[in-house]
């Protein structure tokens, strides 16, 4: 527990550092006794998962700190077996069933169905239901979230769902409908600063308000990576300077050069080069949104203001594409020799236009 | 017989009727087998003179009795020339002396014929009663052995009377004499001394002397009796000779034959005409029909070496492999190989002399034939593997040549059940056994033709059947008997049309690979030719040419598309063959073959035909060079139709060149994989990329269809695949030779991937849950691992721990709580250089460090030793902590439990039925429940669960101890039912254990319950005895040095 993230994290909803009406809110809402299904949205780092174990808590009490992995086997249609492993507290449960990749509909609807199926014994001192937090909600398949919607409806005097999802707009809208979507928008920089400064008051360290400032921006509003990024600065130098170069996560960096390589040279030979790189990434897991987004926001930030439009439309067509299609590499491949082309061209016209 | 019989009247008889007597002596020779019968009667007239002249016979001469008179000619007296003479002299002498008699006898005979016992009394050596007594010992054997009999011999009675009469006018028997004799033989005897073979009645003479008669010759005894009647009936108008057969025997039996055969033949003219009649209105059918009842395949398949048309150097080498079984096989010595080539360099000789090209010399074999032989005679290479294309003939020529090298070929094809046991048994029978019931005797050859198409364990078998190591599976021998390992003793050839197959990669090593090339098509388009011309097909080498080039020389299917033109129509024509669909067929083709199609442009062949129709027009070319194709498959086209000697490959031919090479092939993914891996290093025109925007843009356009077919599962989509190469290859081709790589960068990338995975999810099952919670896969891996890394690595002094500066004591502790929550640890491993090193595990930095040349920090080895050394001292620490607790816990209890009986039950003891963890109470037994049932599903709960009890004092808990438990939860409880009752459970805080009371001295009750007082005494004496004894002991509950004994230093010394 001695990460700064895990440790300074804030457990109850009246000690968030930031949203505090909407902690407020929810706070109500929980202190009703009852509270309808939520659909909690909002980027990587902004503490959906943070508010939602908060919430919990609010809700419980510190029972759901108590938490074990559990693993729990599911069968399938065609009789294969499949491991999940969910964290269970004596009145949660989390699970993330995209784990199982396309079989997540069965783990849906089992898991949820077993819990849900399932009353309390003596509903007086007790919430009447227990909740079920699903994780990473935008990357279920449709059919599990088919699945979902009919679940949701009928154990609702048994079970709540929490979906925990990063965009709104992979969840169909027959869920969202059944939800209360709470919005948790990423910290503002300025927000970012106080935090760890505050943190580094407690950790009695004194952080150079530039500094801060420095790595709010690098964090690009992800508090977590901002925590994480603070304290990997005090470990690799302490006192804190104002002009510490803070590192960024190695393959942010791997993909800046990519991008870098890309604007320098357009031939079938650089893209070969490239074609190499962007397989390290994907043998190291990077998801492909993310390899698309660095290479999008390097991309742009490199070529000519009339080409920014154009090139995000490619980025956009080849993610959609890649996302019907199964082999990531030839639509990241098609993305990088389809602006290389556009941008040679681009290039050509203006070394044309200036003789 | 009766020719000599009446002595007196034979010579005037014998002029009378010399033509007659002839003519008999000819029948009695056809008849000789069955006349033996009648030997005893003979020389029944001669009963002295053969008595007389059988002195040297081995019957005793003095007794005359009949039975020996009558076994004597049988059993001694061989048909003998110089002895018949003799003894037919003395019989005419004899004879001659009782002429007078003689007509008396013959009557007498007939009447006494069943006076056996008078006749037995009499042993006067007259004639008539010599005769008589003949007869009638034979009428007595027979009739004792089967009444029927009599009845034949009655008849055989009655015959003789009349020929004796008709001897009687006939006198010229003495010349015939010796001709009736001369066909007895040994065979004939029916009368023996010893016993015969067969058949036989034994028969007791007055002397005791005993006789066997043979049984089996009854039979043709009867046929004469037949035959003799059937001659009487001709002879019914005549008494003379002549009567019993006009024609001689074998002229009647000449006769009869030749009648069935004019029967026979008559029958066979009567049905050949109606065949005729129908014949001659469709002849030309009757024809056709006989031709297709065999395929030509078949007709035309080579039956001899010397007409295979496939090439020589393959043949030759196949030839020379089996061949080089001969030592082991018929233990023939190979030739030298000197003479060999010594003939090898005459015939090349002979061939530079003919054609004048010193240079030109082929390679007589294969280089890749292993000529060695092992030391019991096999070659090393003891199987053939032929591949090739179909209808090369690649099983003709095994057969053929498993022939000519003295073998009986066995073939196993995929026809046969090709199982496991199938084939062991099959191959054990095959390799180790020869046939007996066939005509030839030569030892097997196994043929196992399309081998591609076995279970990969047969062929394992095989492999291992080959390499020595026995066929396996057998039934298992008895301890101690050696098993005699299986060998290979047969050469064994196997075929197969893709050499590729994985089933077949183990096999490839041990085997002598030989690929068959295509026949050449000239050869193949003359052997056609020859079809054609014997068939009587018109047709022209051009369009033979064309079609062996269509159909890829293959054989099979150019001799059935022939077969199929002369049914149809009688001519094949060069234009029936480009609109035939045949050489259209499922062709494999390689994923190379395809490959190189889609990057290089075809040659254009040297023209073979020059048909001005099939010429492009230069219309079609402008009209193609204006189509919006890529600009470089237009140039490329646009230079192709200049060259006009040349057949122009047009892009219609193109297209569909790579369409069906990519649809034979039909592996799309990996094509598309090979075009990318190779695309980048082919050489394409373009200004903008354009060809590889495009050429992506398929290739995603694939990809996306492929997962479509696969989740909506609707294969009519694939129809659409193979276009996209089509496209691909006007994108990229050029006229280079390309240089292909089989594409592995994707399996490698995610194997990769998987390895990472796999790290991150070890990594995710063994966190802390706590902090599991807030770290999904992703995140974990995009944010937090990348600084985790970092964290985990500061800078500690190499120095002992205990010289750290509180500080830094406070961040070694740090990481190792971060290490511990994330499971991390260092283990050290061995390097490839002999060198330790202390490495992460599980390794995270194989996750977050990406191919750069940035050099990252890290811990020196002495650093990272003392994390790890930490790390393993934290966690006994913390179990240590969970132990002592525990004892802690165990003290309270045994504390408790005397008071127990003092203070009030107020507590219930947490209730059995509640077992489901997420089925909380409310109120306090809700809490005790919950406790004790998170602490039993979970250790990680007790962490809890102690943090809460004892001041944040971590403890790493061994798996439920459920007596700790109990009792843990029942402070809790106890202490929570102070609290007031109406605040919810979730609401309630958990408060600081208040001391507990110290047990009052518990003091001992009799059985009223009234307190016991002790006796001083005895508390005295038991403390004596303690103080007293030098040794003394204190139970220790918990430790194992339970016993104590002070030493003191002074006894040691």
């Amino acid at each position: 527990m001695s990460l700064w993230i895990d440790k300074y994290r804030p457990k109850e909803l009246s000690k968030l550092d930031y949203h505090t009406e909407q902690a407020q809110h929810l706070k109500q809402l929980v202190d009703g006794g009852d509270f309808p299904h939520l659909l909690v949205t909002g980027p990587s780092g902004a503490g959906k998962k943070t508010r939602v174990v908060a919430l919990l808590r609010q809700l419980y009490g510190p029972g759901t700190e108590k938490l074990r992995i559990e693993h729990q086997s599911v069968l399938t249609a065609s009789k294969k077996k499949l491991e999940i492993s969910t964290v269970a507290s004596n009145y949660h449960l989390e699970v993330n069933p995209s784990d199982v990749g396309i079989h997540d509909r069965v783990v849906v609807q089992e898991l949820i169905k077993t819990l849900a199926s399932s009353h309390q014994l003596d509903t007086v001192g007790q919430r009447d239901f227990k909740v079920v937090v699903i994780v990473e909600a935008d990357k279920l398949t449709k059919d599990a979230q088919h699945g979902l919607r009919r679940t949701m409806e009928k154990y609702m005097s048994t079970c709540r769902i929490i979906l925990c999802a990063n965009s709104t707009s992979k969840v169909i809208p027959a869920i969202r409908s059944r939800c209360l979507v709470v919005r948790v928008p990423a910290p503002t920089n300025e927000q970012i600063v106080s935090i760890l400064q505050n943190i580094c008051k407690k950790e009695s360290l004194n952080l150079p308000i530039q500094l801060a400032e420095k790595i709010a921006v690098k964090s690009r509003r992800n508090l977590r990576r901002a925590i994480l990024m603070c304290e990997a600065c005090k470990v690799e130098s302490y006192p804190f300077s104002s002009t510490q170069e803070v590192s960024l996560p190695d393959w942010e960096v791997f993909l800046r050069t990519t991008a870098n390589m890309i604007v320098s040279e357009q031939s079938p030979n650089r893209l070969f080069e490239v074609r190499g790189r962007l397989y390290e990434l994907l043998s190291h897991c990077v998801p492909t949104n993310a390899i698309f987004q660095g290479l999008l926001r390097e991309l742009i930030q490199n070529v000519d203001g009339e080409l920014k439009a154009e090139v995000t439309r490619l980025a956009a067509y080849h993610e959609h594409r890649l996302n019907l299609g199964s082999k990531a590499i030839y639509h990241l491949e098609a993305f990088v020799a389809s602006f290389m082309a556009l941008y040679k061209k681009f290039l050509e016209e203006n070394m044309a236009d200036m003789f | 017989m009766d020719n000599f019989f009446p002595a007196d009247a034979e010579d005037e008889f014998e002029m009378l009727h010399a033509a007659e007597m002839e003519m008999m002596k000819e029948m009695e020779n056809e008849a000789a087998s069955s006349q033996m019968q009648d030997g005893p009667c003979v020389f029944n007239g001669s009963s002295q003179s053969t008595v007389q002249s059988s002195a040297s016979g081995r019957v005793s001469p003095v007794p005359i009795d009949p039975f020996a008179v009558l076994s004597q000619p049988n059993a001694s007296v061989l048909p003998n020339g110089s002895l018949l003479e003799n003894r037919s002299a003395k019989r005419r002498l004899i004879l001659d002396d009782e002429d007078t008699s003689g007509s008396d006898s013959i009557t007498d005979w007939a009447e006494k014929s069943t006076y056996n016992s008078r006749n037995n009394k009499r042993r006067k050596p007259l004639l008539p009663i010599v005769r008589g007594l003949v007869d009638q010992t034979h009428t007595n054997s027979h009739s004792s052995s089967a009444d029927p009999d009599i009845a034949i011999i009655k008849r055989i009675v009655r015959h003789r009377e009349r020929l004796l009469q008709q001897a009687l006018i006939d006198k010229g028997a003495v010349g015939s004499n010796a001709i009736i004799n001369k066909p007895r033989d040994i065979r004939s005897c029916t009368i023996h001394f010893r016993l015969p073979e067969g058949g036989f009645q034994a028969v007791t003479s007055n002397d005791g002397d005993r006789i066997y008669l043979s049984l089996d010759e009854d039979e043709d005894f009867l046929k004469a009796g037949q035959r003799l009647t059937l001659a009487r009936c001709p002879e019914n108008s005549s008494s003379h000779i002549k009567q019993l057969l006009q024609v001689p025997f074998s002229q009647l039996k000449e006769a009869a034959q030749a009648e069935l055969h004019r029967q026979a033949e008559r029958v066979v003219r009567s049905t050949e005409l109606n065949q005729t009649t129908s014949e001659l209105d469709a002849q030309e059918q009757e024809e056709d029909v006989d031709d297709e009842s065999s395929l030509w395949t078949e007709v035309y398949k080579p039956t001899h070496y010397l007409h295979l048309l496939s090439d020589e150097m393959t043949n030759r080498s196949v030839l020379h492999w089996i061949k080089l079984w001969d030592k082991f096989v018929f233990g023939k010595e190979k030739k030298p190989r000197k003479p060999n080539e010594q003939a090898a360099v005459k015939r090349e000789n002979w061939r530079e002399n003919k054609f004048g090209k010193s240079q030109y010399r082929q390679p007589i074999l294969l280089p890749n034939l292993n000529e060695e032989l092992e030391a019991d005679g096999r070659p090393v290479q003891k199987l053939l593997l032929l591949c090739g294309a179909p209808g090369l003939g690649k099983t003709t020529l095994a057969h053929i040549i498993a022939r000519h090298a003295g073998y009986r070929p066995v073939e196993l094809n995929a026809s046969d059940d090709r199982s496991v046991d199938a084939f062991r048994s099959s191959i054990e029978n095959a390799t180790s056994m020869r046939s007996v019931l066939d005509v030839d005797k030569r030892p097997n050859c196994l043929i196992i033709d399309e081998i591609d198409g076995a279970p990969a364990p047969s062929i394992k078998l095989l492999v291992n059947l080959i390499s020595g190591k026995g066929l396996g599976g057998n039934a298992p021998s008895k301890k101690g008997t050696k098993q005699k390992i299986f060998i290979l003793q047969r050469p064994v050839i196997a075929i197969c049309n893709d050499p590729f197959v994985t089933a077949l990669r183990p096999l490839k090593p041990l085997a002598l690979v030989v690929t068959f090339p295509p026949t050449l098509s000239t050869k193949l388009a003359q052997r056609l030719q020859e079809i054609c011309n014997e068939r009587g097909l018109s047709t022209d080498l051009t369009a033979l040419l064309t079609l062996a080039h269509k159909t890829r020389n293959d054989i099979r299917s150019c001799l059935a598309l022939l077969q199929f033109v002369k049914s149809k129509r009688g001519a094949l024509k060069l234009s029936d063959i480009e609109g035939a669909a045949v050489g259209q067929k499922d062709y494999q083709q390689s994923l190379f073959s395809v490959w190189n199609n889609i990057f290089s442009i075809p040659r254009p062949a040297k023209a073979r035909h020059v048909n001005p129709h099939n010429l492009p027009s230069p219309t079609t070319d402008r009209r193609v060079s204006n189509s919006t194709l890529a600009d470089s498959s237009t140039t490329l086209c646009s230079t192709a139709t200049t060259s006009t000697t040349s057949t122009i490959v047009t892009l219609s031919d193109r297209y569909r060149e790579v369409l069906q090479s990519a649809m034979s092939c039909s592996e799309y993914e990996k094509i598309l994989q090979g075009w990318f891996e190779n695309y980048p290093t082919c050489k394409f025109k373009h200004t903008h990329l354009e060809p590889v925007t495009a050429g992506l843009d398929w290739a995603c356009f694939l990809d996306m269809l492929r997962t479509e077919i696969q989740k909506s599962q609707s294969w009519m989509l694939q129809g659409f695949l193979p276009h996209v190469f089509v496209s691909l290859h006007l994108n990229f081709a050029s006229h280079q030779r390309p240089k292909i790589t089989f594409p592995v960068q994707h399996t490698e990338q995610t194997a990769v991937q998987q390895r990472t995975e796999t790290l991150i999810t070890s990594l995710l099952n063994h966190m802390n849950p706590s902090s599991r919670v807030f770290a999904a896969a992703p995140l974990l891996l995009m944010d937090v691992l990348p600084y985790l890394s970092t964290i985990l690595q500061p800078n500690f002094r190499p120095i002992n721990t205990q010289l750290y500066s509180s500080k830094e004591k406070a961040e070694l502790l740090s990481v190792i709580d971060t290490m511990i929550a994330y499971n991390l640890t260092y283990t050290q491993e061995r390097s490839k250089e002999g060198q330790y090193s202390f490495v992460m595990e599980p390794n995270i930095e194989e996750v977050v460090r990406l191919n750069s040349n940035v050099n990252h920090r890290q811990l020196s080895y002495i650093a990272r030793q003392l994390v790890a050394r930490e790390v393993e001292m934290e966690k006994v620490r913390r179990s240590e902590l969970y132990f002592s607790q525990q004892q802690q816990e165990k003290k309270l209890f045994s504390e408790r439990n005397s008071i127990q009986t003092a203070i009030d039950k107020s507590v219930d003891k947490p209730s059995p039925l509640v077992k489901n963890p997420c089925d909380a109470l409310p109120g306090d037994n809700s809490m005790v429940c919950s406790e004790e049932s998170s602490a039993r599903s979970d250790k990680k709960s007790l962490f809890q669960k102690n943090k809460s009890l004892c001041a944040n004092i971590p403890s790493k808990s061994t798996p439920g101890d459920d007596v700790a438990k109990d009792d843990a939860s029942e402070i809790i409880s106890s202490q929570g039912s102070n609290d007031d009752e109406s605040v919810p459970n979730h609401l309630r805080k958990l408060v600081a254990k208040p001391l507990l009371k110290l047990p009052e001295t518990k003091m001992p009750r009799d059985f009223f319950g009234r307190v016991m007082q002790s006796s001083l005494s005895q508390q005295n004496k038991a403390t004596n005895d303690i103080v007293k004894s030098t040794v003394w002991f204190r139970f220790k509950e918990g430790y194992s040095n339970a016993v104590r004994r002070s030493v003191k230093m002074k006894d040691l010394v």
